[in-house]
């Protein structure tokens, strides 16, 4: 699909006018089109910023949404739209997180959102053990590695959803792939055993 | 950038678990009809603003016609106590015009008593005043022309009588 390199930096505020979004003049509808074309992609990085619970995941969407109708969130051409609107939706969880996390005074734990998880989908033993891994994981690296593998975006790309420098999203990338392996290693001997035969068939265990 | 054996693994773990989410990603359109619906009127909330500067401006109008009805109350009330009793200079003390917000003090006592005799004073001196022409509108039988002279005086009788009419 042809995709004009639009653009974005991450939330602004601004009172423009009712039909476009974007500093480059983008209408509203194309803008709808475009988000839509993304929208399995944005809501599979909410799922990532939001633990995998998959209602925060969509209402965090929803509000990501509605700050683009409102012109509270505008795509400024300075990036990729998916760039942005990634940057967007990781903004909108973790506020989202904090705004629940200050309700509730009890931060949202990750065992607990696997287990809801498991108990609504079936999965393969070797699915459910590599999300728990990747829960297990800090925020940063999880993220790099949901952007760079799940959305195959570029580490710069990465950097740029995340706001960090080049430099600390390729040490997220590599620290996250090194525990990534070990925990999942930890987890299972079968499973790494597997892991271990089928990518390196000399690896002496 | 190429792959190794590790970063493969995982780029397949993470597409199984993209086709997992794929499948309960909620439609786009049922998202974006609710959020449509909950975002507020633009219209609304332009007429609300519109609505509020009116307000503000009937409320600073009637602010600014009331302080200057207060001002011209003060105004005519000065205008009318100063001619009757109280003199000029007395007057000018009592409504010298407020030059801050705060209550303007009198910088001199005033003494009703003394006001009244300065008034009587003058009134007396106006009621015995009389005009320098005022001999002229008396009869012209009164004083000059009440006696003729006659044909057969000389013009030093003449003389003489006119002097005497004179004086």
């Amino acid at each position: 699909m042809p995709f004009v390199p639009f653009c974005g930096s991450l939330l602004s505020y601004n009172l423009g006018s009712e039909t476009t979004n974007t500093k480059n003049g983008m209408d509203i509808s194309e803008l709808k089109a475009e988000l839509e074309k993304l929208h399995p992609a944005s809501f599979g990085w909410a799922l990532s910023c939001c633990r995998r619970n998959a209602a925060e995941a969509e209402e965090v969407l929803q509000t990501v949404y509605l700050k683009i109708l409102q012109h509270k969130a505008v795509f400024r051409g300075e990036s990729k739209l998916q760039t942005w609107l990634f940057a967007v939706i990781r903004k909108t969880a973790i506020s989202e997180r904090r705004k629940q996390w200050i309700r509730t005074l009890v931060p949202v734990t990750t065992s607990a959102a696997a287990s809801k998880l498991e108990s609504d989908f079936e999965r393969s033993e070797m699915q459910r053990r590599f999300q728990q891994a990747l829960a297990q994981l800090p925020a940063r690296q999880r993220e790099t590695l949901h952007l760079v593998f799940y959305q195959d975006l570029s580490l710069s790309e990465a950097a740029e959803v995340m706001n960090i420098s080049l430099g600390s999203a390729r040490r997220h990338y590599e620290r996250g792939k090194q525990r990534l392996r070990a925990t999942l290693d930890r987890e299972g001997v079968e499973y790494g055993i597997d892991w271990h035969r089928k990518e390196n068939p000399s690896a002496v265990l | 950038m190429e792959l190794t054996g590790t970063e493969k693994r995982i780029r397949a773990l993470f597409f199984e678990l993209s086709l997992e989410d794929h499948g309960r990603t909620p439609h786009f359109a049922h998202l974006w009809t609710r959020a449509e619906a909950t975002r507020p009127s633009r219209v609304f909330s332009r007429s609300l603003i519109v609505t509020a500067a009116v307000i503000v401006l009937v409320v600073a109008c009637s602010f600014a016609i009331w302080s200057r009805s207060i001002t011209q109350n003060a105004l005519d009330i000065a205008a009318v106590k100063l001619p009757t009793a109280v003199a000029p200079e007395l007057a000018a003390v009592v409504f010298d015009p407020p030059r801050s917000s705060r209550v303007p003090r009198p910088r001199k006592i005033v003494r009703p008593r003394q006001a009244e005799t300065a008034v009587v004073t003058e009134a007396a001196s106006l009621s015995a005043w009389q005009s320098p022409t005022s001999s002229l509108m008396e009869s012209p039988t009164g004083v000059s022309f009440n006696s003729l002279p006659q044909l057969n005086q000389s013009a030093k009788d003449l003389e003489s009588f006119l002097k005497e009419s004179n004086q």
